[in-house]
C-alpha cells in the first residue's frame, strides 16, 4: 500500500543553513494497517507525514502510495489524487468556519467529485453518524466543543472513502476524555479496512495501534509490531 | 541592546516584505496629497495672479474708426484707469495640415513697447522692429508649421492670400491656450497693418476701470451714454468678465484634485493600517508567549510601534520629497495647459507643516488601532489561535446556499464573512462606482439637452458679422452659392427687460428674425408664435423666464433699448440653451430699437446638412470678398462643439473623477483580494490538502471576488439614479435653466464592468503566487 525508498528531507534556513529532516528512510505499509508514528520534537515524524500525505515533496527517493509514485505528480494531478486517496486529520482541526459541519463534509466531496452527487449527502449523513455527530450537522464549527471538532475532522477526512487516512497529533490539543472518543472512532476506521497512520504523542493512541515506528534524528530507530491484544 | 530590540530588529528583517509594503502605500499616499495640496496652494494663488499680470481690460468699446482725441477723453472720465486704442483683425492662417485654415486674431497695437492695457509679455529683450514681422502667442505656435523666423501664410478680409514673417513669441496671460481652442492669438504694431492689407488705424478702446468691483456694465452705460453726447458712440459695447477664461475649468479641477488625494491618502492609510492588522495576526501566538511570560499589553504595543514609527518617518519623509516634485510637475503641466505664468512656486511654511503632521500623523494613528487591539487579547486567546478565524460568523449565514454547489456557497458566504471590512469595501467600491457613472450620466444628459436644443434649430450654420448691414446684402452673400436652400438676415440688439413690478429688469439678447422666416423652428412650449403683423408680441426662452417668473404667457413687459422703452406682450414660451434670448419678428425690432434693417446674422440652411464643408468654403470666399471678416462661420457640428467646450468644465472634471475613481476603485477592490487571500492562506492549505485542485481554488477566489464587485456595481447603480437626478435638478435650477432629462450612460457602465477583469487579473495573480507554495509550508506554524 505504502512504500518509501531512501527517503530525504531537507530544509533551507533562510541564513542558507540546510538542515536535514528525514535522512534515507525505507519503510513499507501494508494496506488495513494501523501504524503509529512516534518521536521527539524534531524528529522528523510529521515530516513524513506530510510527505506520505502528499502535502510536500521529498529531497530524494521515493515515495509510492498505492501504486503511484508521488515525485511524478504536478500539482493538479498530486491533488486530484489526495482528494481520492487520501484523508487527512489536522492537530487543530482546520474545519472551515463559514461552512456547517455537514457543509465541510460536503465540500471535500464536491471538491474531489468521487462520490455521485446524488449520494453525497447521505454519505455525509452516513459518516457523521459514524463520528457520532448527527445532531450537529447543521451547526457551524465554532459552536462545537474540541473533540466535536476532531471528529467532524475525521468525518471530513473520509468524506471521499479514501484507503489510507493521515492523521497529525489528532489527539494533541483535546482532554483525555475526549481523546478518548477520537481513538475509538479511529479503531473503527482501521475495524472497516482502512489502513490508518497516526503522527502522535499520545501513548493512549500508540497502544491502540498495530504497529509503532520510533523516529530520531529523521531516522528510524525502531519498528515493532505490537499484539492484536494491546490493539 | 534591550532584546525587545532585538526582536524588533528580528521582526524587521523576518517581516522585510510587509514592511516594504507598507513603506510604499505610505509613500504613495504622503505623494500625492502633498502634491496635491501644494499644486492647489500654488495654482490657486498663481492664475489670480498671472492672469492680473495681463492688466485685461473690463470694457471694450468697438467704433467704426476711434475718433481723434477720445482715447484721452475716454482716460480722463472718472472712474477709468486706463484706455488704449488698437484694431483687431480677424483673419484664417495656414495651419501644419495640407488645406487646413485656421481662426486668428491679430490684434494691431500703435506701440508695442508702450502697453498699458491688456498687457502681453515679451519673450526676449526688446521689442522687434514694428514692421518685422508679427509676434505669436506661446500657446499657438504649435499649431503653425514653423517658429519664431519662418513665415506664416493669412487670408485677411478683403485682402488674397498673404505671407507674413513670425518676428516673436509673447505670452497673453490673459487668453486660454491657443493650442487647446485651436485658434491663433496674434500682435503686431499699428505699422504693419498695410503689410496686412488693412487700414492703420484703430478701431476699438480697451478701458481698464480703477475699481473693478463697482460694475462694469454701469460703467459701459456711463460711458456709451457719454459717447453719445459727444456724437461719437460707439458700434458695440463689450463687458468682459475680468476673469481667466479657464478659471472656473481649473477652480472645478483643483476641487477634484484635492478630493483625490485625500481619498488616495486615507485609502493608503487604511492599506497600511490593514497590512499591520493582518501581520498582527500572524504575529498573535508570539504576543500570546511573550504575555505569558510576564510582558504587559503597553510594552508590546510599544515594541510593535517602535518597528512601524520609523517606516512612517521615512515614508513620510520620502513622501514629502516625491510629493514636492510630483506637486512642480503638475503645477509645471496645468502651467502649460492654461497658458499661465507662474512667478512663485513655493507653499507657506504653516501647509508645509500641516502636510508634515497629516503624512506622518494619520497613518500612524491608524496603525496604531490594529497594534493596541493585538496587544489587549489575553495570553491564552493568543496562544490558542489555529490560524483559521471565524471572527463574524454567525448561524444565519448557514441559510445562505449556492444552490447545491458547496465551493460556491462557501465563496459566497466568504464574501460576508467580515462584514465591517465589506461594508467598507463595498461602501467604497460602490461610491467609486457611482461617481463614475454620475459624472458621466452628468455629461451625457447635458449633452442630450444640447443635441436636442441644436436639432431644434432651423439653421444649418450661421454667419455672424461685427458691424451690422443691411438685411438684403446679407442674405446676398449666402443666396445663390452652391448647396444653400435658404439663407436668412437675422437682426440682435441687447436689450433690458423689465416685467411687471415688483420684478426688477435684465439685460438680454433681442434675437429678430424676417417676417416671412422660414427658419424659426424652435418647438413652442407654451402660447404660439405671434403671427405675422403681431409686432408687439414676444417669445421668450425658458432661462429668461427661470430668471423672471413674472414672464408668463400673457405677461405684459417693458423692453429697453438705449433712451427708448416699448412695451410688448409675451406670447409664447420656447426652450433653447442658450443666455436669455427675446424672440421677436423685424417688425418687432424696428419697434424697439427704431433700427431697420441692419442685421448682424446670416442664417442658412443647407441643402445637404451632412455635407457643409463646400458651403462653409463658399461662403468664406464670399465674406472675403465682401471686406467681411472670415472665421465668424459656425456649423451645426461647431456649435456643438462650442457648447462642449462650453460644458468643458463638466466634460474634464468627469472625465478625470471617471478615471481616477475607476483606477482607485480597482485598486481598491485588488488590494482587498489579494490581502483576504494572504490572510485566508491556512485556509487554502486546507482545501487544497483535502483535494482541492489549484484550479478549483482560484475559482473560489475568483468568486468571491466577483461577488464583491457585482454588489459594488449594484449599490452603485442603486446610489448614482437618485443623485444623478439630484444633480441634473440643480444644474437645471441653477445654470442651464431648462429642464435636463436623466440620461444613463451605458459607456460609463461598460466601463465599470470592464474594470472586472483587471479585478480578476489581480485576484488571480495573488492567488497564482501563493499557490506555488507547497500545502506544507501553508499549514506550518510559526
Amino acid at each position: 500500500m505504502l512504500q518509501l525508498a531512501a527517503v530525504t528531507k531537507s530544509f533551507t534556513a533562510p541564513g542558507g543553513t540546510t538542515f536535514p529532516a528525514l535522512r534515507g528512510i525505507s519503510l513499507e505499509i501494508i494496506a488495513g494497517d494501523y501504524v503509529a508514528i512516534l518521536g521527539k520534537s524534531g524528529s522528523g515524524k510529521s515530516t513524513l507525514l506530510n510527505l506520505v500525505a502528499g502535502l510536500d515533496h521529498a529531497t530524494s527517493g521515493e515515495v509510492r502510495i498505492a501504486g503511484t509514485a508521488l515525485a511524478g505528480l504536478g500539482e493538479n494531478a498530486l491533488a486530484r489524487w489526495r482528494g481520492r486517496t487520501v484523508g487527512v486529520v489536522f492537530q487543530f482541526f482546520q474545519l472551515l468556519p463559514t461552512l456547517t459541519i455537514e457543509e465541510n463534509v460536503l465540500l471535500a466531496m464536491d471538491l474531489v467529485g468521487k462520490i455521485p452527487p446524488a449520494d453525497r449527502r447521505a454519505r455525509a449523513a452516513e459518516l457523521l453518524a459514524l463520528v457520532g455527530l448527527s445532531d450537529q450537522a447543521p451547526k457551524l464549527p465554532s459552536t462545537l466543543s474540541g473533540g466535536q471538532q476532531q471528529r467532524a475532522a475525521i468525518a471530513r477526512a473520509l468524506a471521499n472513502d479514501p484507503p489510507v487516512v493521515f492523521a497529525d497529533e489528532p489527539t494533541g490539543n483535546l482532554d483525555s476524555e475526549t481523546a478518548g472518543a477520537v481513538a475509538a472512532v479511529f479503531q473503527m476506521l482501521v475495524a472497516q479496512g482502512k489502513t490508518l497512520v497516526i503522527v502522535t504523542h499520545d501513548p493512549a493512541v500508540a497502544r491502540d495501534a498495530r504497529r509503532v515506528i520510533h523516529l530520531k534524528d529523521g531516522q528510524v530507530i525502531s519498528d515493532q509490531r505490537q499484539p492484536p491484544a494491546a490493539a | 541592546m534591550n532584546t525587545q530590540w532585538h526582536k524588533v530588529r528580528g521582526d524587521f528583517r523576518a517581516h522585510r516584505t510587509q514592511i516594504a509594503l507598507i513603506a510604499i502605500v505610505l509613500v504613495l499616499g504622503a505623494a500625492a496629497v502633498v502634491g496635491a495640496l501644494n499644486t492647489y496652494a500654488v495654482l490657486k494663488r498663481e492664475i489670480v495672479r498671472s492672469y492680473a499680470r495681463s492688466n485685461s481690460p473690463d470694457i471694450v468699446l468697438s467704433f467704426d474708426r476711434v475718433p481723434p482725441g477720445i482715447v484721452e477723453a475716454l482716460q480722463a472720465r472718472p472712474g477709468v484707469a486706463e484706455a488704449a486704442a488698437r484694431r483687431v483683425v480677424t483673419a484664417k492662417v495656414a495651419g501644419k495640415k495640407p488645406g487646413e485654415w485656421l481662426p486668428m486674431r491679430i490684434i494691431l497695437m500703435p506701440d508695442l513697447a508702450d502697453q498699458r492695457v491688456g498687457l502681453v509679455h515679451q519673450h526676449g529683450t526688446e521689442w522687434p522692429a514694428p514692421e518685422a514681422g508679427i509676434l505669436i502667442e506661446q500657446s499657438s505656435l504649435a499649431l503653425l508649421p514653423g517658429g519664431v523666423g519662418s513665415s506664416v501664410h493669412l487670408r485677411v478680409p478683403g485682402g488674397d492670400d498673404l505671407t507674413v514673417p513670425i518676428s516673436g513669441s509673447v505670452h497673453d496671460t490673459s487668453v486660454a491656450p491657443g493650442v487647446m481652442e485651436l485658434f491663433v492669438y496674434a500682435y503686431a504694431s499699428t505699422a504693419l497693418a498695410p503689410k496686412l492689407g488693412q487700414p492703420g488705424d484703430v478701431d476699438l478702446v480697451a478701458v481698464l476701470m480703477e475699481d473693478r468691483s463697482t460694475g462694469a456694465i454701469k460703467m459701459a452705460d456711463s460711458l456709451n451714454a457719454w459717447l453719445t453726447a459727444q456724437g461719437t458712440p460707439s458700434v458695440r459695447t463689450d463687458v468682459l468678465p475680468n476673469v481667466h477664461p479657464h478659471a472656473a475649468l481649473m477652480a472645478a479641477l483643483l476641487q477634484v484634485l484635492l478630493g483625490l488625494a485625500a481619498l488616495g491618502f486615507t485609502c493608503s492609510a487604511a492599506l497600511a493600517a490593514f497590512v499591520v492588522s493582518l501581520w498582527m495576526k500572524r504575529e498573535v501566538r508570539q504576543v500570546g508567549i511573550m504575555k505569558a511570560i510576564g510582558a504587559r499589553s503597553h510594552q508590546i504595543a510599544l515594541q510593535y510601534l517602535a518597528l512601524v514609527g520609523p517606516i512612517v518617518l521615512a515614508a513620510t519623509g520620502v513622501g514629502l520629497l516625491a510629493g514636492t516634485q510630483l506637486g512642480r510637475w503638475l503645477i509645471a503641466y496645468c502651467a502649460t495647459e492654461q497658458n499661465l505664468d507662474i512667478s512663485r512656486w513655493e507653499i507657506s511654511g504653516a501647509l508645509a507643516l500641516g502636510e508634515v503632521l497629516c503624512a506622518a500623523g494619520i497613518p500612524l494613528l491608524a496603525m496604531t488601532v490594529p497594534i493596541l487591539l493585538a496587544s489587549r487579547q489575553s495570553a491564552r486567546a493568543a496562544m490558542q489561535d489555529a490560524g483559521i478565524g471565524a471572527p463574524v460568523v454567525s448561524a444565519w449565514t448557514t441559510r445562505w446556499h449556492a444552490g447545491e454547489n458547496r465551493p460556491w456557497t462557501f465563496a459566497l458566504r466568504n464574501s460576508f464573512r467580515r462584514k465591517g471590512r465589506l461594508a467598507v469595501t463595498l461602501l467604497g467600491l460602490g461610491a467609486g462606482g457611482a461617481v463614475l457613472l454620475t459624472a458621466n450620466n452628468l455629461y451625457a444628459s447635458l449633452m442630450g439637452v444640447i443635441d436636442t436644443s441644436i436639432a431644434d434649430r432651423g439653421q444649418d450654420l450661421q454667419v455672424t458679422v461685427t458691424r451690422p448691414m443691411p438685411s438684403a446684402e446679407l442674405e446676398a452673400l449666402g443666396r445663390g452659392l452652391p448647396g444653400v436652400a435658404i439663407a436668412e438676415a437675422w437682426q440682435r440688439a441687447t436689450v433690458e427687460i423689465t416685467p411687471p413690478a415688483p420684478a426688477t429688469s435684465q439685460r438680454a439678447l433681442l434675437s429678430a428674425f424676417p417676417v416671412a422666416t422660414q427658419l424659426k423652428k424652435l418647438p413652442i412650449k407654451a402660447g404660439r408664435w405671434p403671427a405675422p403683423g403681431e409686432s408687439a408680441m414676444i417669445v421668450v426662452t425658458k432661462p429668461l423666464q427661470a430668471r423672471m417668473p413674472a414672464l408668463r404667457v400673457g405677461a405684459e413687459v417693458m423692453l429697453k433699448y438705449r433712451d427708448r422703452e416699448t412695451k410688448v406682450q409675451v406670447a409664447g414660451l420656447v426652450e433653447e440653451i442658450a443666455s436669455p434670448v427675446i424672440y421677436g419678428d423685424a417688425a418687432l425690432f424696428e419697434l424697439v430699437t427704431g433700427v431697420r434693417d441692419r442685421a448682424t446674422e446670416l442664417r442658412v440652411k443647407a441643402r445637404d446638412p451632412q455635407h457643409l464643408d463646400p458651403v462653409v468654403s463658399a461662403l468664406d470666399d464670399a465674406l472675403i470678398a465682401a471686406h467681411l471678416p472670415s472665421g465668424t462661420i459656425l456649423t451645426r457640428a461647431q456649435i456643438r462643439e462650442s457648447y462642449d467646450e462650453h460644458f468643458s468644465n463638466f466634460v474634464a472634471v468627469c472625465n478625470i473623477v471617471a478615471f481616477a475613481s475607476a483606477f482607485i476603485g480597482a485598486v481598491c477592490l485588488v488590494a482587498f483580494a489579494c490581502l483576504n487571500i494572504i490572510e485566508r492562506a491556512r485556509e487554502i492549505g486546507v482545501i487544497r490538502a483535502v483535494g482541492a485542485t489549484p484550479r478549483q481554488v482560484l475559482q473560489l477566489f475568483l468568486a468571491e471576488s466577483g461577488a464583491i464587485a457585482a454588489l459594488s456595481v449594484i449599490l452603485a447603480l442603486v446610489i448614482t439614479l437618485p443623485v444623478s437626478t439630484l444633480i441634473n435638478s440643480l444644474i437645471a435650477n441653477n445654470a442651464l435653466l431648462i429642464p435636463i432629462p436623466l440620461v444613463f450612460s451605458w459607456k460609463a457602465l461598460g466601463v465599470l464592468l470592464g474594470g472586472l477583469p483587471v479585478v480578476m487579473l489581480g485576484v488571480w495573480f495573488a492567488v497564482s503566487r501563493l499557490l506555488r507554495v507547497s500545502v506544507r509550508e501553508i499549514l506550518a506554524y510559526e
